[in-house]
C-alpha cells in the first residue's frame, strides 16, 4: 500500500511542478514537500495519518495556503490540500455544515440572507477549516471569532483517531494552527446578513486623543468597529498625514451611506495590505494592548517609523515591519512588559514560534502530547 | 514575477483553478514556477481569460501565450495541439474529419 494507492492518481502527485508549487504560501518562507494529496472523504485522512505513523511522515494541512507565518510550509513534509474536501453539507436556519476546504465568499453566496458570522479580508479565499485552525478574528467588532460559532466539528487526530466533538473539547482543536487534529467537517451558527451599515472618518492630531474618543464610541452598542490607520498607513491610502479611525455604524448614523460609500470604504481598508507589501513591509505582527497602554504603545512604533492599523473594538492592532527588520523581537519585549498578548490573530506557524511562550506555550504542548504525539501533523510549527 | 507576493487572491477568479483546485493550475502557481524559470505543461490549462490580471494588486500579467509560444519554438507542444495543428494543416479545422 503507498499514498498513491490510497489516494488514487488524480488525488496524488509527487511531480516536480507540484512540489515547488506547494513548497510556499504566503510568508516568503519555503520549504521541502514530498508529495501532495487532495483528500475527498474522512476515511482517506485517516488511512493517510495511520500510513505516516508507519513511515514516520509528517503532514502539512493546507487550506487556502495564505497563511502569512509559514504553517502552511512543509518541512520534508507530505501536504495535505484540503481544497476537494469543499462541500456544503447542509444549510439550516441558523447553522450551516461545511467541510473544511469550503472557501468562505462559495458558503456566503449558497446562505441566502444569511452569513457565516465572520469576516476576513481575503473571504474570497479563505477555508473555512484554515479559518478554524487559526481562530479568525472577524474585521467586524461585533462578531468575534469564529471558534464563538462552532458547534460541532469532526477531526482526524494525530494517532489517526476520528473525533466526533461537541463542546467543551471541540475547543482543543479551535486555534491550534493544525498541531493537534486534521478538521474535516464543521457545523458552524449563521447569522442575518446585516441590513444597513454606514461608515464616518475621523482624523485626530493627537493619538490620546484619539483614544478618549475611542472609549466613547465603545460604550454605543451602534458601533461595529472601529478601524485605526496611522500617519504612515493613511498617508499610503491617500488620507491626509494623520491618524485616523474608520467608525463602522449599523443604521444609517454614519456619514457614509450609499453603496457606492460603503464599498469605497470596504476596498479602501482591503487595499492595505498590499499597498504595504508593495512598499516591501514583508512582516506583519499582531499585537492586543490594553486600551490605557494603547496610546503610549502607538507613540513608540511612530517614533520608529512603524506604519500601523488595527481594530480597535478588539483592542489587536497590526504593526508592519520591513522583511528581516529587527525590531519585532524589541516591539515583543515591549508588548511583554505592557502586558499585552502577541499572535492574537496570524498565528505563531514557522516564524514566530519562539514567541509562543507562559501558559499558553504549556497549555498547547499539553494537547499536542495528546493528540499529535509523534508530531505527525503540522510537525515543527508553533512550537518546538 | 518577482512582484508576485503569493496573496492568493487570483486563484479565486481563476476558473481553471475552481474546477481543479490545484495549486499548479493556479496564477499563484504559475507565477512560482515562472520566479524559479519553470516553464512546464501545465501552463496550458490556463484559458488565457485575464482574470487574474485584473484582480492582481500588483498588475502582475503570467505572460502566459508567451510561454506558450516559446514552448511550441522549442518543440514542447501537447498531444492535443499537435493533433490540431495537424488536423487544420490537413483539413483546415482543428477536427479529424
Amino acid at each position: 500500500m503507498t499514498l498513491r494507492d490510497i489516494f488514487g492518481p488524480a488525488s496524488y502527485s509527487d511531480s516536480d511542478v507540484d512540489k515547488l508549487v506547494y513548497s510556499r504560501d504566503a510568508s516568503d518562507l519555503e520549504g521541502e514537500a514530498l508529495a501532495i494529496v487532495w483528500p475527498k472523504t474522512s476515511k482517506q485522512l485517516h488511512e493517510l495519518v495511520n500510513y505516516s505513523k508507519r513511515h514516520d511522515y509528517n503532514l502539512v494541512i493546507r487550506g487556502a495556503g495564505t497563511n502569512m507565518q509559514g504553517n502552511c510550509v512543509p518541512v520534508k513534509s507530505v501536504v495535505v490540500d484540503m481544497s476537494k474536501m469543499n462541500k456544503v453539507l447542509e444549510i439550516g436556519d441558523d447553522y450551516v455544515v461545511v467541510e473544511a476546504g469550503a472557501v468562505l465568499d462559495e458558503v456566503n453566496a449558497l446562505l441566502g440572507d444569511k452569513r457565516v458570522p465572520v469576516n476576513v479580508v481575503n473571504y474570497k479565499v479563505c477555508t473555512i477549516g484554515g479559518m478554524v485552525a487559526m481562530n479568525c478574528l472577524s474585521t467586524d467588532a461585533s462578531d468575534g471569532r469564529i471558534g464563538d460559532y462552532i458547534e460541532k466539528m469532526e477531526v482526524v487526530d494525530g494517532t489517526g483517531k476520528y473525533l466526533k466533538l461537541g463542546h467543551p473539547t471541540v475547543k482543543n482543536f479551535i486555534g491550534l494552527e493544525g498541531t493537534t487534529g486534521i478538521i474535516t467537517k464543521i457545523h458552524l451558527k449563521t447569522v442575518p446578513i446585516k441590513k444597513f451599515r454606514s461608515f464616518s472618518i475621523y482624523k485626530f492630531v493627537t493619538l490620546s486623543s484619539m483614544m478618549e474618543r475611542v472609549e466613547k464610541f465603545r460604550a454605543k452598542s451602534e458601533v461595529k468597529s472601529i478601524q485605526f490607520f496611522d500617519e504612515l498607513s493613511s498617508t499610503m491610502l491617500g488620507l491626509d498625514a494623520q491618524n485616523h479611525m474608520v467608525v463602522e455604524f449599523e443604521g444609517d448614523i454614519g456619514v457614509m451611506k450609499t453603496p457606492e460609500e460603503v464599498q469605497s470604504i470596504v476596498g479602501m481598508k482591503e487595499s492595505l495590505y498590499h499597498k504595504l507589501k508593495k512598499e516591501r513591509y514583508g512582516q506583519f505582527e499582531d499585537v492586543r494592548i490594553n486600551p490605557d497602554k494603547m496610546a503610549g504603545f502607538l507613540h513608540w512604533l511612530r517614533k520608529k517609523d512603524v506604519p500601523v492599523f488595527g481594530n480597535l473594538c478588539h483592542e489587536t492592532v497590526f504593526p508592519c515591519f520591513k522583511e528581516f527588520s529587527k525590531l519585532p523581537q524589541e516591539m515583543h519585549e515591549l508588548v511583554m512588559t505592557l502586558k499585552g498578548d502577541s499572535a492574537v490573530e496570524y498565528g505563531y506557524g514557522l516564524k514566530r514560534k519562539k514567541f509562543l511562550q507562559g501558559e499558553k506555550k504549556v497549555k498547547y504542548k499539553i494537547l499536542k502530547d495528546q493528540y499529535n504525539p509523534k508530531e505527525i501533523l503540522n510537525r515543527g510549527k508553533v512550537h518546538e | 514575477m518577482n512582484k508576485c507576493n503569493e496573496c492568493g487572491l487570483c486563484k479565486e477568479v481563476c476558473p481553471a483553478f475552481k474546477i481543479l483546485r490545484r495549486e499548479s493550475v493556479s496564477p499563484r502557481g504559475y507565477a512560482i514556477m515562472q520566479k524559479k524559470e519553470v516553464y512546464d505543461r501545465v501552463f496550458y490549462f490556463c484559458v488565457l481569460c485575464g482574470n487574474c490580471e485584473r484582480v492582481c494588486p500588483y498588475g502582475i500579467k503570467l505572460k502566459l501565450q508567451e510561454f506558450r509560444e516559446r514552448h511550441i519554438e522549442e518543440g514542447v507542444d501537447t498531444q492535443a495541439n499537435k493533433e490540431m495543428i495537424a488536423n487544420l494543416k490537413k483539413n483546415g479545422v482543428p477536427f479529424d474529419v
